[in-house]
C-alpha cells in the first residue's frame, strides 16, 4: 500500500497541488477499504447472531443467563470491530474468538429450546449461511495489481517452480470423485427418522471428505508412482485391504443369496 | 500392466462412491445392518484404491 502511494506521488504529483490531491485520494481509498472490511465482519456477524442467538433467546422459556450472555456476545462483536483498526489482535480476539465462544455459551444455556426437533429448518439454514458469511468476512483476498513478493516483509528466495505436470486424466478422476461425493450428501436428505437423520448427514460428510481425499490422491499420485517396478508390487501392497474387501463381498453375497 | 492397475484403482474409487451412496440410502430405508455393511465396504474399497498407488519405502 505504501509503495503504491509513493508511486502515485512520483507519477502524478508533478503539478501544483498534485501531491495533495493524490494523498487525499489515498486516504479516502484506505478509509473505504477499512469500512468495507468492518462491514464484511459486522453485517454477517450481526445477522448470524440475530438468526441463531437472539431469536431463540427471545422465545418464552429462555433463561436470564442465556439472554445476558447473548447480549454480551453482541457487545463483544461491536467492540471488537470498533477497536480492530487500532489494535488488530485485540479486535480479532474479541470480535472472532470472544463472540463465537459467547454464542456457543448462549446456546448451551438455552438448552432444549434449540433442540433439533424444535428447530425451524429454513431459519436454521439461513442462520448457518450467516455464520458462513461471517467466517468469509474474516478472510482476505489479494488486492488487484498487488504482488505479494513486493512486500518488504516477504522473505527472499528462489522462485518455487512446479516439479512436474499433472498426470493425464487427473481432472477427470477428481471430477468423478467429487460427483461421487455429492451422492451420499444428497441421499442423506432422504433419511426421515430424526435421530438417524443427523447421523446420516455426519456420515455423508465423512464419506464425501474421504472420497474427495482419495480421488485427489489417485488423480495426482497415479503418475508419480507409475514407475514402480515390477507393477505387481502395487497389487502386493494392497493385498491385505483387497483380501478383507473380498471377504466382505463374499459375506454380503452369501447373505443376499440366503435371503 | 500399469494401465490395468491404474484403471483398477479408479474402479475401486468409483465402487467406494457407489457403496457409500448405497449405505446412506439404506439408512434412509431403515435397513441399518445393510447400511453398516455398505459403509464398511465403501471404506475398504477406498483403502484398496489408494493402497494400489502407494509404494512402501524400501527396507534398508
Amino acid at each position: 500500500m505504501q509503495a503504491t502511494a509513493w508511486a502515485k506521488l512520483v507519477v502524478y504529483g508533478r503539478g501544483r497541488g498534485g501531491i495533495v490531491r493524490v494523498m487525499a485520494a489515498d486516504v479516502e481509498e484506505r478509509a473505504a477499504n477499512e469500512l468495507l472490511r468492518r462491514a464484511n465482519v459486522l453485517l454477517p456477524g450481526m445477522y448470524a447472531w440475530a438468526a441463531t442467538v437472539l431469536y431463540p433467546s427471545s422465545l418464552h422459556g429462555a433463561s436470564t443467563p442465556a439472554r445476558i450472555v447473548a447480549g454480551v456476545a453482541l457487545a463483544t462483536l461491536l467492540v471488537g470491530v470498533a477497536v480492530s483498526r487500532r489494535r488488530p489482535s485485540l479486535g480479532r480476539a474479541l470480535a472472532l474468538h470472544g463472540f463465537v465462544v459467547l454464542c456457543v455459551l448462549a446456546w448451551l444455556l438455552l438448552g432444549s429450546i434449540i433442540a433439533v426437533d424444535r428447530l425451524e429448518p429454513i431459519k436454521a439454514a439461513l442462520g448457518a449461511l450467516g455464520w458462513v458469511l461471517f467466517a468469509f468476512g474474516w478472510g482476505g483476498s489479494r488486492e488487484p495489481e498487488h504482488v505479494p513478493e513486493d512486500d518488504p516483509r516477504a522473505l527472499p528466495g528462489d522462485p518455487l517452480a512446479p516439479r512436474g505436470k499433472l498426470p493425464d486424466g487427473a481432472v477427470v478422476v477428481l471430477s468423478l470423485a467429487i460427483a461421487g461425493a455429492a451422492l451420499p450428501l444428497l441421499l442423506a436428505w432422504r433419511v426421515t427418522r430424526s435421530a438417524h437423520a443427523l447421523f446420516a448427514h455426519a456420515v455423508a460428510i465423512g464419506c464425501a471428505v474421504a472420497l474427495v481425499s482419495a480421488g485427489a490422491d489417485i488423480a495426482v499420485r497415479r503418475g508419480r508412482w507409475s514407475a514402480v517396478e515390477p507393477q505387481t508390487r502395487r497389487l502386493g501392497q494392497a493385498a491385505a485391504s483387497l483380501t478383507i474387501l473380498a471377504i466382505v463381498i463374499v459375506v454380503g453375497a452369501l447373505e443376499f443369496l440366503a435371503n | 500392466m500399469r494401465k490395468i492397475i491404474d484403471a483398477l484403482s479408479i474402479l475401486l474409487l468409483l465402487g467406494g462412491a457407489a457403496a457409500f451412496a448405497l449405505g446412506v440410502r439404506a439408512l434412509g430405508d431403515e435397513r441399518d445392518l445393510a447400511s453398516l455393511y455398505w459403509l464398511v465396504a465403501g471404506a475398504l474399497l477406498l483403502r484398496s484404491s489408494t493402497d494400489l498407488l502407494r509404494p512402501k519405502p524400501e527396507s534398508r
